[in-house]
Parts: structure tokens; sequence; C-alpha cells
């Protein structure tokens, strides 16, 4: 695939200066949502931006994209300020996609991708073959070169983002910016999606920042985290590698709530609520890993050894109490006998469950 | 207009779309020609083309009756359809909105206040037969009609430099309708004018092409031409329109310039036939849509020409309607083409709640 | 044949005289040289119609109407004479029956109404105080002497008839219509007329001259302007007259204008060309043509014109578009009712300038009818000209054959000036 992109390599595609984005209300005034922010953003690194809902990662991309002014400071496409910047000569070097639906009426996915070539075209909007050489790399890249000619209106949502993010690749730029751009579609399709762009980050030297509030996908595909911590009177950001910002804590922080917890070894986040009994799993492979699942989800502690085991074999499972001994076919059954011996079992005296952390965080 | 290389259907489509846009030149021609022979004195189809080219017909009056009467009226049907078309298509695209008029910005209720206050407001004294005549010809009107729909146009215009959101223009717009239709209501009531004088300006309601003289049609044609030299220069942001005010912005079109373009070329066209036809409705609403259907396809490079040639057509035939032939009655011609117009609304609307991806943005 | 009446009858009688006079809020009885005759001396007859005041002593039998009028021209009008009354007959060509007016000879009694009569509008004449709200009945009372007689017409600016003009100039005529037409009811029942004169257009004018009856203002409609023939519309004067029992000038008068109108139409019919005529302007895009049978098509007949539509055979007008008309009348040599003299042809055709395609445009044989126009707006075609039928016959022979009445001064109709290139 070759590299489309614009710009040296010393060149960095975007970097802020003391960047303050918010919003500009009546009689002037402002609320500011973050401040003071000095971000880059390097070639081939895809960056995502995560926090809970209010913090602005919409605010901060829409306003280091460009389309919304910044309160103060200023953001820079590499040695040129985005709010100086013509827009023909901006939409060169940034590229977005939107998590709103768009509605092109009667247009093949391909003609939506050449709208991206905008910036390139005559007045008339007449493609060049290298305008048509771009257009035909982008939906190759992107893996939309099978729905070439399909009408927008007929694809599914995963198929569209694709279509979209082939658009803003027409656009040859060297940032793209992503604003929840994987928000409709369903989990296999976004992984594929972020999959696909990690490569163009990789291969082409294309710097992206995708907002998502998924945090899982996130975690285990960004190169680099900016994360939202709300704060009063504003939020705070951090900046590094998913895995120090989880070990930092920084990520359970920004997440905080009274239910729930980030569990720094599963890198997901459980809720913790009251232990209801242990029991032991005895058993390897999948089976077992989801059994456990399954038994904490219920309420229940797993530990070495205890009164209550449950036995993990080949196709089926065997609980056993001191007095009796079940056997199942299904997990949800084992679940279903296991909630019929825990009032007996609950005299057994609780101790608190093995909490991975400081006070729990807030749902994301 | 797709990628070549890809299965050979895109060729066909657009050897398609070629075929179907000529076949709406031959209609428009063929319309075109049908109106001219089409009147309340029978003169032969043969002799109409005769006089066309040139030659003397067989009854002096019938070459009058034809380059003084059926030929403005077919001339300012055409332009009428055409212009009422773009400007439709523009405030389609605009306002990502399929069911926008070229009206939608209050351009109609601005020129009905003009017809308004020349029409009831001024002259109330006495009975001259002068009276009937002066300020209700046709100059007056149209001048009366064509400022009102400019001061609205001004008013939006302004309004659209200083605001970002589509949204917010429409609303402003919708509310100058609003207001100058209030206007004209109480003008209306009080009875400033006489019962004569609002017969005329109902009159002027249901909408014309019988009234444009050769020397207005100058001035008709220069609007229209113009107005569709903007709509051509501004079909490369209309088509990234078509994605919506933000993506259209982040592809380096300055939104705002462009709106206000689009925004003066539709006011011009609407504005313009407005004065001199009247109200016209449905035109605008239904030809782009029935241009995309034929053409499958919304850009507006190939949407242009065809809704060109089709709200031309349909404004010849809406006027050949309306007009009866074979009998000494007539129909207003708003009647017909919201009978033509309304049907075709409804089939948008039953297509666009089936389709699930339609969302106003 | 007298009946002699005792003297009991004849107390009741008088009774009764006196209770009519004071519910028709009449004056006290002046004295009339019949009603000074003792009862068994009752004359059979009177000698002239009373024209002013009732009659004393009514005597069953008399013919209170020595002077009578007949309607030989008028198709819209029938009289009978019944000894103290008239029966008079307005077919409004509406369909229906026509209505019926029973108009009794004041101080006599009224007849029992039974049958066709039993819903006939009861007037007393004559009547001494008029509120009329149609134009063309104000020439019949100026014709007549009858001018004092009027108290209210619809609104003043629209009157051209001079003798109401000076009275309302003077304060003694009010308008009971506003500029828009509509009429003020409660100002007219509140003055109480003897008579109140209508047209008869509408579908609800009869309901509302029946709200007029039941308030004690006798109201009659008019429908002259039914009348297709000029010397038919000329000859309502006499339904006029009915009500002021001014018979004897009525019919003095129209013989005049008769005589007058005949020999106009002699004159014309002497000429040797019937130049080609055809009328109106367009109104909101539609040409209202008078019909081939119309007032106006036998006005250009009697004229010795040959009007382009004459062949058609309403009464009413036809609705065409300019294309009809000029291809019948783009050759005519006349266009008459057009334009205006106050203004020019160059006004005309800045409404339309395809008039520049009539012959008579460019020949600048255009006339125009609002020459006898009065500041008001008043204009003495709807007045004068339907009851001086020779007056605008003249007019119109004047315009299509100058030499025939070469002394003729024309009163309604004015040639619009060119002003300037047309």
């Amino acid at each position: 695939m070759a590299a489309l992109v614009h710009g040296g390599d010393d060149v960095i595609p975007l970097r802020t200066e003391s960047l303050a984005v918010g919003y500009r209300g009546s009689a002037r005034q402002q609320r500011v949502v973050l401040a003071d922010l000095d971000l880059t953003l390097a070639r081939g690194e895809l960056v995502c931006l995560v926090g809970p809902n209010g913090s602005g990662k919409s605010t901060l991309l829409r306003t280091i994209a460009g389309m919304q002014p910044a309160l103060s400071g200023r953001t820079l496409l590499g040695d040129d300020d985005v709010a100086t910047l013509a827009p023909p000569e901006r939409a060169r070097r940034l590229a977005v996609v939107l998590t709103e639906a768009v509605d092109v009426g009667v247009m093949t996915a391909t003609d939506l991708v050449a709208l991206g070539r905008y910036p390139y075209t005559d007045w008339a909007g007449r493609l060049s073959p290298s305008d048509w050489e771009a257009v035909r790399w982008a939906m190759e890249a992107t893996g939309a070169s099978a729905l070439a000619d399909r009408q927008v209106v007929e694809l599914s949502d995963g198929e569209r983002q694709r279509v979209l993010i082939a658009r803003a690749l027409a656009q040859q730029p060297q940032v793209l910016a992503l604003d929840e751009a994987v928000a409709f579609v369903d989990v296999p399709r976004r992984v594929e999606l972020v999959q696909i762009l990690r490569d163009l980050a990789r291969e082409c030297g294309l710097a992206l920042v995708l907002t998502t509030h998924d945090l899982d996908l996130a975690i285990r595909h960004a190169d680099r985290l900016w994360l939202l911590e709300p704060g009063d009177p504003r939020s705070t950001l951090h900046v590094g590698g998913p895995e120090d910002l989880v070990l930092a804590g920084a990520v359970a922080r920004a997440f905080h709530s009274d239910e729930v917890a980030f569990d720094l070894e599963r890198g997901a986040f459980v809720t913790t609520p009251a232990v209801l009994a242990r029991v032991a799993v005895v058993g390897h492979g999948h089976a077992a890993i989801w059994t456990r699942r399954a038994m904490e989800r219920e309420g229940l502690a797993v530990v070495d050894r205890g009164p209550l085991t449950v036995e993990v074999q080949q196709g089926s499972w065997r609980v056993v109490t001191p007095g009796e001994t079940t056997e199942h076919a299904t997990i949800a059954e084992v679940v279903e006998r296991v909630r019929t011996l825990l009032p007996a079992l609950a005299e057994i005296p609780r101790e608190a469950a093995p909490a991975p952390d400081p006070p729990p965080s807030a749902p994301a | 207009m797709s990628v070549a290389g890809a299965a050979a259907t895109p060729a066909t489509r657009v050897s398609l779309r070629a075929v179907t846009i000529g076949a709406m030149a031959v209609l428009l021609v063929a319309v075109f020609v049908l109106t001219l022979a089409a009147g309340s004195v029978a003169i032969p189809p043969s002799e109409v083309v005769g006089i066309l080219l040139g030659r003397a017909p067989s009854e002096a009056p019938w070459a009058t009756i034809v380059h003084q009467v059926r030929l403005p009226r077919a001339v300012t049907a055409l332009l009428a359809g055409a212009g009422l078309g773009v400007g439709g298509l523009q405030m389609q695209t605009l306002f990502r909105n399929p069911l926008a008029d070229p009206f939608i910005l209050g351009i109609s209720s601005g020129a009905s206040l003009g017809v308004a206050l020349v029409v009831l407001a001024a002259g109330t004294a006495g009975t001259s037969l002068v009276d009937g005549l002066g300020l209700l010809g046709n100059v007056g009107v149209a001048g009366a009609a064509a400022t009102g729909a400019a001061a609205v146009t001004v008013v939006v215009l302004m309004v659209s430099r200083r605001v970002a959101s589509a949204a917010t223009v429409l609303i402003i717009g919708l509310m100058a309708g609003y207001a100058t239709s209030a206007v004209v209501s109480v003008l209306l009531y009080s009875g400033l004018g006489r019962v004569e004088r609002v017969r005329a300006y109902i009159s002027w309601g249901f909408g014309s092409f019988a009234g444009t003289t050769w020397s207005e049609l100058r001035v008709l044609t220069a609007a229209v031409v113009i107005g569709l030299v903007i709509a051509a220069a501004t079909t490369k942001p209309m088509n990234a329109l078509l994605l919506g005010d933000r993506y259209a912005g982040s592809m380096g079109l300055r939104v705002r310039r462009a709106r206000l373009w689009i925004v003066l070329g539709a006011s011009l066209l609407a504005g313009t036939v407005t004065a001199f036809c009247g109200p016209i409705a449905f035109i605008g609403v239904a030809v782009p849509h029935m241009v995309r259907g034929l053409l499958r396809s919304s850009d507006h490079r190939v949407l242009l020409p065809g809704v060109i040639l089709l709200g031309g057509a349909v404004a010849l035939i809406a006027g050949l309607v309306a007009q009866l032939p074979g009998s000494d009655a007539m129909l207003p011609l708003n009647a017909v083409t919201s009978l033509i117009g309304a049907p075709i609304v409804v089939a948008i609307l039953l297509r666009w709640r089936r389709s699930s991806t339609a969302v106003m943005t | 044949m007298t009946l002699a009446f005792s003297p009991v009858l004849r107390a009741l009688a008088l009774a009764g005289l006196l209770a009519i006079l004071t519910a028709c809020g009449e004056p006290a009885t002046p004295a009339q040289p019949g009603a000074t005759e003792s009862p068994t001396e009752a004359a059979a007859a009177v000698d002239a119609n009373v024209t002013d005041g009732c009659v004393d002593e009514p005597h069953d039998g008399t013919d209170y109407f020595p002077d009578k009028v007949e309607f030989e021209h008028a198709s819209g009008l029938a009289v009978e004479y019944v000894g103290s009354h008239k029966v008079v007959e307005v077919d409004t060509q509406t369909g229906g029956e026509p209505l019926r007016y029973v108009l009794v000879q004041c101080g006599t009694e009224a007849p029992d109404l039974a049958g066709d009569l039993a819903d006939a509008t009861v007037v007393e004449v004559p009547v001494q105080t008029a509120i009329t709200l149609t134009t063309t009945n104000l020439p019949h009372f100026a014709e007549l002497d009858a001018a004092d007689a009027v108290v209210g017409v619809g609104t003043a600016d629209f009157v051209a008839t001079e003798e109401i003009l000076e009275r309302i100039e003077a304060g003694e005529v009010d308008s009971y219509a506003g500029p828009d037409g509509q009429t003020d009811a409660e100002a007219v029942i509140g003055a109480q007329p003897d008579l109140l004169i209508m047209d008869a257009f509408g579908e609800t004018i009869v309901e509302e001259a029946q709200r007029f009856n039941d308030a004690d203002v006798p109201a009659v409609l008019n429908a002259d302007f039914n009348e297709q023939s000029l010397l038919g519309r000329a000859e309502w004067l006499k339904f006029t007259a009915l009500f002021l029992n001014a018979e004897a000038a009525a019919n003095e008068t129209f013989a005049e204008i008769q005589t007058a109108y005949d020999d106009v139409v002699a004159a014309a019919a002497e000429a040797d060309d019937q130049p080609a005529v055809f009328a109106n302007t367009p109104y909101e895009g539609t040409w209202y043509m008078p019909g081939g049978n119309s007032y106006f098509a036998n006005a250009v007949a009697d004229a010795n014109g040959a009007y382009v539509f004459a062949d058609d055979e309403s009464t009413g007008s036809l609705e065409l578009d300019i294309e009809t008309v000029l291809d019948r009348a783009g050759d005519a040599d006349v266009w008459l009712q057009a334009g205006s003299v106050n203004g020019t042809l160059r006004d005309l055709r800045a409404i339309d300038p395809r008039f520049r395609e009539f012959k008579a445009f460019r020949d600048g044989q255009v006339w125009a009818y609002d020459k006898a126009t009065t500041a008001g707006g008043g204009n003495a075609v709807f007045e004068t000209a339907y009851t001086r039928a020779d007056l605008f016959l003249a007019d119109l022979v004047a315009i299509l054959h100058p030499d025939v009445l070469p002394d003729h001064e024309l009163m309604f109709f004015g040639q619009v000036p060119r002003g300037g290139d047309q």
C-alpha cells in the first residue's frame, strides 16, 4: 500500500499549544471543559480519546479538527494554525469521520468515496485519473472495494462506516479524526474497523485520533490513550500508553463509580457485590474459565478449596457439597443448582472479596 | 461517474442516463409545440409550425396569436418550470429536506405581501375605470412582487451569513413567511380594498403563465439564466452538502459562503418567477424527486440538466391542462400543479418512511 | 257606480282613514278638490292622478288613475290598473314568479290580497320620500320633476344626475351605503322613507327587500339592467313614475325620447358603411364581451354598426381570452368602452402591449365612456344614458358615422388621446 500521505517524516502532523476547549455561551460566558493542553499526535500512531460521558471527548476532537473554535491556545497542523488555514488546505491535511448518519440519496459507495477528493478537483468537481486512483486506493485500504457499486442507502451500518472512512482516506490527509466513528457498529465489525485503522497508521504513516466510549477496544488497540478524567471545574487529560494508564490507576479514577470497579487483572469493569459464599472451581481450559465467570456473576468468590466445589469435566459438570453431588449438562443448570444451595451455604462466615483497588469508580 | 474497471453496470447506467435526458429533451420540445398549438382559437398544428418558421398563415390574426399570445406563454412556462425546479433542488439539498420547495425561505410570502400592498392598499378612491387598468397592470404587480420577494431574501441572506446552522436559517425563513402571510391576511380582512381588489389579489394567487409580455420576458429570461448559471457553478458545493454541513466543511467547503450563493440563486429564480407568474406550487418540490428517480442519481451535475428539462416540460403540461383544451372553461394553474404534484409528494413521503436510513440532519 | 254610505259607516271610514294616515306618518290631509264632494255626489273618476298627498274621501269604483302607462319596450314590466290601486309585475329574470307590487292610492282602502297577490308588497302612492340605492332611477326623478322626492341614495359620491347632486350639495339627500357597497339597513329603516328602491342583484335580494318591508319600509326592486333594448331600459322611467302617480309626465317624456331615438336610428341608417365594432378590455385575463343579443349589441346595431360578435345569441357577457378577441376583432374599426378620457393610448398599452395588434388601436379609434364622470366617481353612463337612450345612441352614431350627426357633442364617450408614441 503506497504511502499516499504528504509531509516529511519530521513534521508532527498535529499538535496543540495551551489549547483550551469548551463552549462560548451568551454574554461572554465561557464554559471551559479542558485547558492548557499541549498534545502531540505522531505519524503512524493511533490515539484513542476516552473518558466518561460529558468529559469533553467530542468537544476536544471537534476543536482540534477545526469544526469548533478553541477558547484559547491553538492547534497546529504541521506548522500552520488550524484557525488560519484556508479550508481547502486544511482539508488536505485533516479529514474527519463522524458518527452521524448520512442521507445522500441515490449514490453508490464509489461516488461517496469520490466526494472525498473535494479539495483536489476542479470547480465542476470532475475527477482526474489520479483522483480515481486515490479513490481506488482508499477503498482497497479499507476493504470497501466489494461495496463499490452498492447503493449507500442499502449498506449496513458497518459497511457504511467503512465507506465513510474510505472517503476520508480519499482526501489523502495526514491526520484522520474519528468521532465515535464505530459507535453504532456491531462488535466484530468494530474490531475489524479499528484494525484497519491501525494498519493505515502503520503502513501509510497516518496519524489517527479516535474518540470512543468502548474502553476495552481502546485499551486493546490504541498506541496511546488520551484519557479524560472529569473534574470540577474542568476535566484533566492524561496521556500515556494504555497499560501504563491502567496500572497507574488513572483509568479507574476516570471512570470512578460506587457500584463498579476496574479490574486490573481482567482489564474490565466488574461489579463488586457482597460475597454470598465461596466456591472452588476445579478444572482446566475454557470451560473452567467461563464457569468461574458464572460463579462470580452469582456473587460467589472463587477460592482454591471449600465446602462447595464445582468440578468441570468434558461436557458436563458436577456440583459437590458435603451432603450431595449432582451432575449437570450446562453451566446454566449449575448456576440454578448453586442458587438452591446458597441459603444453606450462607451460614458460612462471609469474607470480603479480593477487591482489586481503591474505591470503585463511576460506570463508563 | 464511477470507477471504471468495476462491473459493466456503471457504463450502462451512464448511457441509460444519457438516453433518459435525451428523452426529457424530446418531451420538452413536444410539449412546447403542443402548447403552441392549443388555444381557444383553433389553429392547425401545421400552420403553427409554419408560423414559427416564418411562413405567413392562411388567416392573418393567427400569426399575431401565435407570436403575441401563445409563444410568450410557452416560453414563460418553460422558464418558470426550469427555474422553480432548480430552486427546489437547491433548497432540498441545502436543508437536507426532501419536502423543501423554493419558497421555503418565505419568498412567495414576500412576493404576496408586495402584491397585496399594491393591489389592496393603493388607490382606494373612486370607481374610475382607470383604477381597473392602471394599478393592476402587469408592471405594477410584477414590480411589487419582486420587491417583496427581494426584501425577504435580503433578510434571510443577512441572517444566513451570521448563523452557523442551516436549520436556523430555515426557521428564520419560515418565520418570515408566516409574518408576511399574517400581514397579507390583515390587508385582505380589513377591506382596505373593495371586493374587486380582493378578487384581483386572489386571482394573482391562482398563478398564470399568460400574463407576461415580451418585454417582461426579457427580464424573466435574464433572471432565470443568471439563476441557472449560479446553480451550475455551485454543483460541486451542493454535492458536498449532500453529506451535511459538517462533512462538507471538513472537505474544504466554505459552508457559509456556499450557502449564501445557493440561497441567492434560488431566491432569484423563485422570486422572479413568482413576480411574473404568481406563486406556483409543487413544481419545485416534485420535479427534483422525479428526476432523481428517473436518472437514478443524486449528483447535481446529472440532476441539473434533468431538472431544467423536466421542470420546463411539467410546467408546460400543467399550463396545457389548465387551459382545458376543447372547452371554454379554465382551471387555475395552481390547482393543476397541485393535482400533479401532490401524489408525487405523497409517494416521496411513503418511500421516505420505508427507507430506514433516511434522517433529517 | 257609487254606493250610499250610511252615516255610521261613513264615520267608521273616516276613523279608518285617520288611522291609516297616522300609521303612514303622513302630514295632515291637504285639501283635495275631490275630497270636498259629498259622498252622494262622488264622481266616477278624478281628472288627473293625485301626485301630492292622499285622497280625503275615497269612493269605491272611482278610477283614481286616469293617466296610465303601458309598457311596450320594457319586457320586464307589466302594470294593471284596478280603480284605486295598481298591480305592477317586475320580472327579475331569475326564474320563478315575477315580483308583484300593489300600489294603493293613499287615502283609499287597500284591496284584499289573495292568490297571486298574497305576498305582494303594498306601497302607498304617491310617495313623497324615496331612498334609491340604484343610480339608474335617479334620472327618472329628475325627468319627472320629482327630484325633491329623493331623500337618500346609495353612495353620494357615485351620483351623476345633476338635480340630485344639487340636493346632495344642499344637504337634503343622505348616503345610505358604505364605500364597499354595503347598505346601512338601520339608517334606512330609521329614515322611514315612503319607498326604497334597490337593484335586483344577488340571490338574497328578495329576502333583503322583505326585511325592509317588515320594518315598514316598502322596498321594490329595479331590474332595468335586464333590458336589452335601449328603449326598453328608457321605458323604466314609467316604473318610477308609477310610484309618484306621474304617469302623465312619464308618457310625455318617454314619447319625446322615443321620437328622438327613432330619428337618430333613421339618420344612422342612411350611412353607407357599417364599421366593425368591439368593446371592453380584459379583466384579470378574461375579456368580458357583450353577448350578441345584449344591450350593447343592440345599440351598435341601431347605430348602424357591425358588432363583431353579433352572431352570438346570448344577452349576458361572453368570457373570452385575448386569442379569440384578436381573431375576431383584430381588424375591427372601432373599439368602444376602453381606456379613459383622462388617460392615453400609451397607458392602455402599458396594461398589455398586445393591444397594439388591434387595428382600431393603431388607428386611434379607441373610445372611453367615462367622459361624463363626476369628481366623486359617478358616471352618467349608468344614469342619464339609461333614460336618455336617444342621447346615448347619438353618441354611438357620432362615433361610427361622424358625418351623420355633425353637430352632436359627445356626452358619454370620449376618444382616448394618443399620448405620444404608442
